[in-house]
């Protein structure tokens, strides 16, 4: 396998610099290079200071990065790894990367441009672009892009961790079609473990960690199948490693509870899983009766016995009880803050039940984790950046991203040297920056040059942002749903446009609609339409119901050992023998697909 | 056989007609059936008649237009929310939408809508009252009034906490949407084709399932209905 080799080579070469050595040759090239003393500007000028119109802010913001990249080029940290961390933020490509970052600059950070703002994960030293087709998909879904970021095995559309042999829908045949996966073996080794989202835990991306199933929509019993494959959430209470998994939080709860109970925040909404009565099973109640193995607070040592009580367990479901959970003092944490996936961010405040944050669930998993001392693998999924886009609402999306970002930003904080952090995405979205907005235009706003709404072909206002398909479609019916709707409706081929008030906060938003006649794409510079409000759909050039993901390569930072490891343009399934490279799995002398023993 | 309903509705209205003031006289856990008449004004196509049942309980309502292959159902989530699943019969799937789906694909629901399709608070916001009329023999309260861009009349029945009729006249045409038969839900004659027991999928999944033949499906099916605007409306006057 090629991965393998170059690996090798990487690993049997006479001498990789320690941080010492790496160290000193930086301090070595800034006095050869006569490098400049001076720092490197982490905020850039304000309105109030505005030297980014002259030649000298740039000549020396250059110099200074020149030199900076310069010293870091030689920071190679080859060192292992105690822990790793890997944040996948689901469906953020680089122009939700870019938008995010200067939606965060605006709004959140006050700065009156935000187009130099960098989120926290774009400040790290090491980067590279993935290449995430799957091995039957241009542009592919979340089940074999997490897989090859896992297993370093790229997989066929909607495959959990199983080999691209395996059709889709089908039983594996033989253990060696099941992938192994970077968590399993952390597992293996006696690291402590965690998966943390906004999707449900059971979704595509946190579960690859865990399952192995040739279908992602399997994630709960009573989904229709001819499989006799487990279905995912049972898998996590089933297999070895899913069960043994420290901290899982995230949403889902009703994919764990039998249709015989009810949800106990949403309360008329039943378990999704065959009743209890009908020999069902109840997955929340199962777990929190699993045998727990005890971890010394202050040593780390995890006994090798496990206690059958389960007073070092804690089950939450609202943020109440998440806050009541010390680290200390508990070994093993599930969290199902939703009956399905969590609020996105820009809801969050307002769920009936409360739920912690990203960054809140990020932390304590660490604090959790950390207490073994053989180190740990941590999956961070910002799951719902992936459904604001498919909604069309780049408002929901983008909040999401900036929330991931801030939940990197803590973990940053909280780790030491030796935890490698990568940042990616599973694959991008069909969302561009478009126009020639004016420095400092409103991300969320209509194009704006020199001050003035830059109009199209129609002689009406456009937005920066936008989806090349999606529910927010503005164009006219000519398909045949089309004429079956405007015969069901006795109206006409195109779409209306119409705005309506939303009901909280007195903000406007814009729907468009089949119940009228058309009158082409709307104005959006009418009044009360406001692109920035949080409902707002963003227009798209083909009708879908909801909008897809995009193809193009996806970004990845790093930090930490083997973060330079991050270079150039990479296959994604590269991002696992890296992650596995630095925690030094024996596999990766041989095969990482099972069978291992 | 219309003549027995009609007999059996007037001694079902009779048998629930008590104080109208006395919420517990109401009947809320009620399968009913309407008849929606559609007259376009202008060039249009000719007239329309369609018939539909709601099944309607304290926490649910359920839509099914006679023939259809989909169907709609609003429940409130238990956490103050209304709930929003359409159903697709023939491949015995629904797919949920949460009070935020709803939310974010610009779908703010009016429960009170759902159940009555008319609001209490439309009618006392928009309409006066005209008195009281004959229906199904039975005298009702009858509002009229002009909102939202057209005519309205409708005939309320406190026992059933319902909008029997409801006439809406506006540059389009004229709908009328009058009620034919109410049965106590536990005793209501007609097949409810979801309880064949369908699979659930969560809207906000559809994106991450375009290879599925089934989703596919549904999404052509679900078309822009529901991502622009007339789910909602379903609540009201439906299809």
């Amino acid at each position: 396998m090629k991965s393998n080799t170059i690996l090798s080579l990487f690993r049997s070469r006479p001498q990789v610099p320690g941080v010492l050595t790496a160290s000193v040759l930086a301090v070595s090239q800034a006095f050869i290079c006569g490098a400049h003393a001076e720092v490197i500007p982490t905020v850039a000028p304000t309105a109030t200071t505005p030297a980014d119109t002259t030649k000298t802010y740039w000549a020396d913001a250059g110099k200074a990065k020149l030199n900076q990249l310069k010293v870091d080029s030689y920071k190679l940290n080859a060192t292992r790894a105690k822990n790793v961390i890997l944040f996948v933020g689901d469906g953020m490509g680089i122009s939700t990367i870019t938008a995010a970052r200067i939606l965060e600059g605006q709004k959140v950070k006050g700065s009156t441009k935000g187009e130099e703002n960098l989120l926290s994960f774009e400040q790290f030293p090491n980067s590279a672009f993935s290449r995430t087709y799957s091995v039957n998909q241009q542009v592919s879904d979340s089940a074999p892009t997490m897989t090859a970021m896992v297993t370093g095995v790229k997989a066929n559309d909607g495959a959990l961790s199983v080999t691209a042999n395996v059709t889709r829908g089908t039983d594996v045949t033989s253990n060696a079609q099941n992938l192994k996966t970077i968590l399993e073996q952390a597992k293996d080794r006696g690291m402590a473990a965690g998966i943390v989202t906004t999707a449900r835990v059971t979704h595509a991306t946190p579960a690859a960690c865990y399952a192995h199933i040739s279908d992602r929509d399997r994630e709960h019993d009573q989904k229709l199948t001819t499989m006799t494959t487990k279905d995912i959430a049972a898998q996590l209470l089933d297999c070895d490693a899913g069960k043994s998994i420290e901290v899982v939080l995230g949403g889902g709860r009703t994919y764990f509870m039998p249709s015989n109970q009810f949800d106990p925040e949403y309360t008329t909404l039943a378990g999704k899983r065959k009743a209890t009565t009908a020999g069902g099973r109840d997955l929340i109640s199962e777990w929190k009766k699993l045998p727990s193995r005890v971890v010394d607070p202050t040593t780390g040592a995890v006994s090798s016995a496990t206690i059958a009580d389960n007073s070092r367990s804690a089950y939450v479901w609202n943020k109440t009880g998440f806050n009541a959970v010390i680290p200390a003092n508990v070994d093993r944490l599930l969290g199902l803050f939703e009956p399905s996936h969590v609020q996105y961010e820009a809801d969050r405040e307002n769920d009936p039940a409360g739920e912690p944050s990203l960054t809140d669930m990020t932390t304590k998993a660490i604090d959790i984790l950390a207490k073994n001392r053989n180190g740990y693998f941590l999956m961070v999924e910002g799951g719902r950046i992936d459904h604001g886009h498919h909604a069309g609402n780049a408002y929901r999306a983008l909040t999401d991203a900036i929330a991931f970002s801030n939940a990197v930003k803590a973990a940053a904080e909280k780790v030491g040297p030796d935890t490698l952090i990568v940042v990616t995405a599973d694959h991008s979205h069909v969302f561009t920056i478009a126009g020639y907005p004016d420095r400092g235009n409103p991300i969320l706003g209509l194009v704006k040059v020199g001050g003035t709404t830059t109009k199209d072909m129609l002689g009406l206002p456009y937005t920066t942002l936008s989806y090349a398909n999606g529910p927010g479609y503005t164009g006219a019916l000519t398909g045949s749903s089309a004429t079956s709707y405007a015969s069901n409706k006795a109206e006409g081929l195109k779409l209306q446009k119409t705005v309506l008030s939303e009901g909280d906060g007195g903000a406007t938003y814009y729907v468009s609609s089949v119940t009228g006649i058309a009158a082409g794409r709307p104005n959006l510079a009418a009044t009360g339409v406001n692109t920035e409000a949080r409902d707002f759909m963003q227009e798209a050039t083909v009708p879908l119901s909801s909008e897809t993901h995009a193809g193009e390569d996806v970004a990845i930072f790093a930090k930490g050992p083997n973060a330079h490891l991050f270079r150039g343009t990479l296959e994604q399934s590269m991002i696992y023998w890296i992650m596995a490279d630095a925690l030094r799995f024996p596999q990766i002398n041989g095969t990482a697909i099972w069978p291992q023993n | 056989m219309k003549t027995f309903l009609n007999v059996f509705f007037a001694l079902f209205l009779c048998a629930t007609c008590r104080g109208a003031s006395d919420p517990a006289a109401v009947s809320v856990e009620t399968a009913f059936e309407f008849e929606t008449h559609f007259l376009p004004k202008g060039d249009a196509p000719s007239d329309t008649l369609s018939k539909w049942r709601m099944w309607r309980s304290k926490t649910e309502v359920e839509i099914w237009q006679i023939g259809s292959k989909d169907g709609e159902v609003w429940g409130l989530d238990g956490a103050g929310g209304v709930m929003f699943k359409r159903i697709f019969h023939p491949e015995r799937t629904e797919v949920v939408f949460t009070a935020m789906d709803l939310k974010v694909i610009g779908h703010p629901v009016d429960w009170e809508r759902c159940f009555s399709l008319v609001s209490r608070k439309f009618i006392e916001e928009f309409l006066k009252p005209a008195g009281k009329e004959s229906f199904q023999n039975q005298e009702l309260e009858c509002f009229e009034g002009d909102a939202q861009g057209s005519r309205w009349r409708v005939l309320w029945s406190d026992s059933l906490h319902m909008a029997v009729q409801v006439r809406v006249e506006n540059d389009k045409g004229t709908s009328i949407t009058k009620l034919s038969e109410s049965h106590p839900l536990s005793e209501q004659p007609w097949q409810r084709l979801r309880e064949r027991g369908y699979q659930s999928m969560d809207f906000s999944d559809l994106g991450d399932s375009e290879n599925d033949p089934t989703v596919k499906r549904l999404m052509r099916r679900m078309g822009m209905k529901c991502t622009h605007g007339s789910c909602g409306s379903v609540c009201l006057i439906p299809k």
